[in-house]
Parts: structure tokens; sequence; C-alpha cells
């Protein structure tokens, strides 16, 4: 079994009324199984990038609102509530999300890309599929980080919004209890 | 398609359809004059499909 999933990210500047999105604007390169599932061909630009220009905070909300039901919930056949809890590109808000999904068997964690098909218009195309098992303490452990560093970065520039610590504290509580564990 | 959630009277969301069929979300931007910033939904997004359904719904 791969252990590797890692979030990387280089904050950048962007011009939004959105105070937490725009503090969490971020270069964000995410690596499976040592491929970079992020790196992106920008059309407009026509430049070839490992990293796409996304909303950590969005992201990392997401991330934990979805939490147990990524790391605990197996795919029982595609449905609307499940592709919304377990695939990127479900957090929207006009941002060109790598179509990664994931899917657990309770132990590991199936984690599945797809690129970019050729057929499509985006102007950003991402280049890598990937279908590799990352262990789920592997996966908890670069998640709790990258959401760590996102309230972090919130706290430095003043943002106030405190829901993302509080989802945070939560699920802190909630892996503490072996009865929330083991729902 | 409208969200539950508003701020000063107008729907945070939006996801309106283009004439060619294409779903578009659209987020309140400034709620004082009811502007909106929308977007293209890729089909990355599995809320697109909901918007196009609840269409299909709405005019059958």
């Amino acid at each position: 079994m791969s252990n590797t999933f890692a979030i990387d990210f280089e904050w950048l500047e962007r011009f939004t009324p959105d105070e937490a999105e725009r503090v969490t604007f971020a270069d964000i390169k995410i690596t499976v199984g040592g491929v970079v599932i992020t790196e992106l061909e920008d059309v407009n630009a026509k430049t070839i990038r490992p990293a796409a220009r996304l909303s950590a905070y969005a992201m990392a909300l997401w991330l934990l609102g979805n939490w147990w039901r990524i790391v605990r919930e197996p795919e029982r056949g595609l449905s609307e509530s499940w592709e919304m809890s377990h695939r990127l590109g479900a957090i929207g808000q006009g941002f060109l999300w790598p179509d990664l999904s994931f899917n657990s068997d309770g132990s590991a964690l199936l984690v599945r890309m797809n690129a970019t098909p050729p057929s499509s218009r985006q102007m950003v195309r991402y280049l890598n599929g990937v279908c590799e098992v990352v262990s789920l303490a592997a996966f908890e452990a670069t998640v709790l980080s990258f959401v760590d560093a996102v309230i972090g970065r919130l706290h430095s520039m003043s943002c106030k919004t405190s829901l993302l610590q509080d989802l945070r504290e939560n699920i802190v509580e909630e892996r503490s209890n072996p009865l929330s564990v083991q729902w | 398609m409208v969200s539950q959630a508003r701020r000063e009277g107008f729907p945070q969301n939006i996801w309106p359809v283009t004439s060619d069929g294409s779903p578009v979300e659209a987020q309140l931007e400034n709620a004082s004059s009811g502007a909106y910033h929308g977007y293209p939904m890729p089909d990355t997004d599995p809320f697109s499909r909901q918007v196009l359904l609840k269409l299909r719904r709405v005019n059958e």
C-alpha cells in the first residue's frame, strides 16, 4: 500500500470580496502515490504547471465538512449524495477542481483522479490520472496538517471566521470517542 | 434554482441554465445592489447534473 498523499501549497494574492477566500487563495499541489495529480495545462497561458490555483479555505471546509463520509463511507452505487461528499469537484465556487474522488473501505482509501478528457473545452486541463490506495492514517494526517495551515493563515491575516476551527475541534473530539469512530 | 440562504433578500446562490443547456453557478457578490458573479459549472461538479435534472423536472 502506498502511503503517499501530500498537499503542498503557496499563498497567492487574489482580489475578491470574501475575506477568507482572499487570504487563502493558493497554488495547491496534490500528490498521490508519487503522481502530481494537479499538474495541468493552462490553455490560455500555454504553460504546464504542477499546481492549481484554488481556494484553500473552500477545500479545507469541504474536507472537514465531509470528514466522516470520506474516511468511513464506501461507495454503494454512485448517487448524487455520495458524489457531493466524495468528489472534490463538488466544492464548486467557480474553481476548476481536479476530478479527484475518495472511496473508503474503512481501513484505506482508494483515491481516484481522472485526467481532463481530450474532448473538454476547459481552459485548464488536468494531465494525470491515477488510481491509488492510500492509508487512512496518511490521508488524515495530511488533511489535518493542511487544515491547520489554513487556520494559521486565517489567524495571521486577522480573518475572524471561526467555522474551520470549530469543525477541526469537533472532528478531534469525535476521533477521541470510540463510539463515533465505529459509526 | 436558488439557494435557501439569503442576504438582504437576495439568494446567496442561483443556478441558471444557458440557452444551449449549460449549467451556471452565480454567487451574490454585492448584497446591496443584488450583483452576482457567475461562472460555468464544469462536468466534474456533481451538482451540475442536479441543476440540469431539476430544470428537466420543471419543464415536464
